[in-house]
């Protein structure tokens, strides 16, 4: 509903912008009527709201195709992206995380946090940039943007996840510092089990539970990231679609993807919270 | 790329690869035949065209008479809810079929320029009445099925269009097998791919990304002036802009050389009338107003105006350099006195503004046709106060009496005339400040050759090639 309101209190007109340049005033209230704009804001929710449960997303302004379709043809794009990214974050940001925990204080703990802090700054688009000149036009080993050859999603993996990577390397590191100093870490050891053993069965295993949180949250930042990554290396997801749809007041498009985005959100964390169960077994969700 | 449909520039440069127009402009912005062979006049309103033989659409129909009329029902028609039908073509009153060849338009009132209309406007592209039957409304656009030198392959959203070479193409097979065109959002990146070798032509590099591109040994960067004018607006319906001393004054306050060869480099042309000199009737005798602070704020002065606060519309991002033209603009006024906010937005929060006549200044560029009439009877004439054209919301008689007259007047040489004398009152009126022309850099590899370029925003490549 905020963003129902918040896009139609935005100036701007769908009408207007359809009808582009060279319109007479009276094609452009005609447009508006036949959009069904001139209803009052709260008839207007109600409507869309009625479709909604119907299965009907409504239709795009400006291709005019039903925005689902529109939606569907885009999303593998963008999930493929995001999950891409996510396991590159996940990898790196892992191995970051337990390398500076296991050798805390020492020039490969800095230099990894220093790495993920700088992960965490770079702005995409200018990181972009930077990698296509690099990798494509000086040494030609990358694709350019676009979705054409298998690897064109190298540099924009790379450059949405950077972020992520960053994040999940510090919680990582927290985490497992400070599971490392606990008792049953020690009898682990006094035990004599091997260093690997220890740290990854016993330490990382425990120190899941932060970190799957902060995979979950991070995954929702991965969708919003797509959006300046995609329109950077021209891949054909839900961001460019959100993007177009905004300059163009494509409302019913605006709504629908806004909706797939958060959905998506939402089932990660919903995962993410199942998983809880699985990690820990003193956690269970009493029916 | 359904052309009854769009109102958009972009669209138009990819449908003109699969269907034609029975008329367009050669690269020196001439009317030529295309689907048309010859057309003439029996009276006032009625004109006549003669079609070429022999020419099919892609899916095997015949191009005739009879389709012609079918694609120009479907356009007037309601249902199809078109913009263009109205604001460009809305003076065709009746479109009749001769004979197989023969096609006849009547226009609703003389009109003289409906050569340049119809070539300008992919609403009046030609394609087969069977696929727009068989895909309807709301799938057409995604089969586009024409005469022309390319067919259509695949789109995939948001990612890039495939073309194959029409091989009946009436004109000759086109000597490229095979033309995508990719969507790319982002200027920079555009110019990396180019670079990187992954394209081979770029339309509308990053400005600030050109001198890279031009001394690159394996590019090469055409610039091709565009019928566009770009322009400061001021309304006349608010004040002061009412005063013409007012408006005097602002155009001496801005020093438009600079503009145009500092900020605007590479991306445009300097002006001296309301339309550039790609359009036949160009007046380069109209009043100036050389730069000169002093004589602006003389004027501000006289017309007892100062401590002026104003808003200063302008799009971001719609024309390249746009933002920081504004943000010159604001430095000349500021200079005289009168203190300018810049206020922007996309394209939508922009647009109403600027249409409803509430931005006393504002920026934008104005594209047009090739006939005068695009420009100036659109621009000035009363009629067209608002979202239609005239967006000073200028108001003049004797300049509303000159140009109906010269779009019912199909003697070239008196329609010069006649548009001269409107651009003189123009000037002299200081209706509004030209900026300059805009230009488009091009930006290819330097094996593409033989690419025709035409100032309409496209270009035609059917005979082109690549080594």
């Amino acid at each position: 509903m905020v963003v129902f309101v918040a896009m139609r209190l935005v100036p701007g007109d769908p009408a207007e912008v359809l009808a582009g340049d060279y319109a007479s005033d009276q094609y452009i209230a005609e447009l508006r009527a036949s959009l069904g704009l001139n209803e009052p804001i709260y008839v207007q929710y109600v409507i869309y709201l009625n479709n909604l449960a119907h299965g009907d997303f409504g239709r795009s302004i400006k291709s005019r195709r039903p925005v689902l379709e529109d939606i569907a043809q885009r999303v593998p794009a963008t999930m493929q992206l995001a999950l891409a990214a996510m396991a590159l974050a996940s990898l790196l940001g892992f191995t970051t995380g337990i390398i500076s925990a296991v050798r805390p204080y020492t020039w490969l703990d800095y230099g990894g946090m220093a790495l993920s802090l700088i992960g965490i700054s770079m702005p995409v688009f200018w990181l972009g940039l930077l990698m296509m000149l690099l990798f494509s036009v000086r040494l030609g080993w990358l694709p350019a943007g676009g979705r054409s050859e298998p690897l064109s999603i190298v540099l924009p993996a790379v450059a949405l996840a950077l972020g992520a990577t960053g994040q999940i390397a510090r919680m990582v590191r927290a985490a497992m510092l400070e599971i490392l100093q606990s008792d049953y870490i020690r009898t682990a050891r006094a035990k004599g089990l091997p260093g690997r053993v220890v740290t990854i069965r016993h330490g990382l295993r425990n120190a899941m539970l932060p970190v799957v949180t902060i995979l979950g949250l991070q995954f929702g930042h991965l969708l919003g990231g797509a959006i300046v990554t995609e329109t950077v290396f021209a891949w054909p997801g839900l961001g460019r679609l959100i993007v177009d749809a905004v300059a163009s007041r494509d409302y019913a498009v605006i709504q629908g993807t806004v909706i797939v985005f958060v959905l998506s959100f939402a089932v990660v964390n919903l995962a993410v919270d199942i998983s809880y169960a699985a990690l820990d077994p003193r956690i269970r969700y009493r029916s | 790329m359904d052309p009854h449909l769009s109102s958009l520039l972009y669209d138009s440069q990819v449908t003109w690869m699969t269907t034609e127009l029975l008329l367009k402009r050669d690269a020196k912005g001439v009317l030529v035949p295309a689907l048309a062979e010859s057309w003439s006049l029996t009276n006032d309103t009625t004109w006549v065209f003669k079609l070429r033989r022999g020419v099919k659409f892609h899916d095997g129909t015949p191009f005739n008479a009879q389709a012609v009329k079918a694609n120009f029902d479907r356009l007037y028609d309601p249902a199809t809810k078109s913009p263009r039908a109205v604001s460009r073509l809305g003076m065709i009153g009746a479109v009749e079929v001769v004979d197989e060849l023969t096609v006849r338009f009547v226009t609703k009132f003389p009109y003289s320029p409906l050569g340049f209309s119809l070539a300008a406007s992919a609403a009046s592209a030609i394609a087969s009445p069977a696929a727009l039957t068989k895909f309807g409304l709301q799938d057409y656009s995604r089969n586009p099925v024409g005469t022309g030198p390319f067919k259509f392959r695949e789109w995939v959203a948001n990612d890039h269009i495939t073309f194959i070479a029409n091989d009946e193409y009436w004109d000759g097979r086109p000597y490229l097998d095979e033309v995508i065109y990719r969507f790319v959002p982002d200027a920079a990146t555009r110019g990396v791919q180019l670079q990187s070798g992954e394209v081979d032509m770029v339309l509308y590099p990053e400005p600030a990304g050109i001198p890279a591109l031009v001394a690159d040994q394996r590019l090469t960067v055409v610039k091709v002036p565009q019928d566009v004018e770009f322009y400061l607006g001021m309304t006349h319906t608010l004040k002061p802009f009412d005063d013409l001393r007012v408006r005097q004054a602002v155009s001496y306050a801005i020093d438009t050389k600079t503009i145009q060869e500092r900020i605007a480099v590479n991306v445009s042309q300097p002006l001296k009338s309301f339309m550039p000199p790609t359009v036949w009737g160009f007046n380069e005798n109209v009043k100036s107003y050389p730069y000169n602070p002093e004589q602006a704020k003389r004027l501000l002065a006289e017309a007892n105006v100062s401590n002026l606060d104003l808003e200063l519309w302008h799009p971001t991002g719609r024309y390249p350099v746009d933002k920081q033209v504004a943000e010159a603009v604001q430095q000349y006024l500021r200079a005289v006195g009168i203190n300018v906010a810049l206020r922007s937005g996309d394209a939508a929060t922009w647009i109403r503004p600027v249409n409803e006549g509430q931005a006393p200044l504002f920026i934008t560029g104005w594209a047009a046709e090739g006939d005068p009439d695009s420009f100036l009877f659109i621009k000035f004439h009363t009629s067209n106060i608002g979202a239609a054209g005239n967006r000073t919301r200028f108001k003049n008689a004797k300049v509303d009496e000159l140009l109906e007259k010269a779009r019912a007047v199909f003697d070239q040489n008196a329609r010069t005339k006649l548009y001269q004398e409107v651009q003189t009152i123009l000037a002299d009126n200081a209706v509004e400040l030209p900026l300059y022309q805009i230009v488009n850099p091009i930006a290819t590899n330097k094996k593409v050759q033989g690419v025709e370029y035409g100032p309409n925003e496209f270009f035609t490549i059917n005979k082109a090639w690549k080594d």
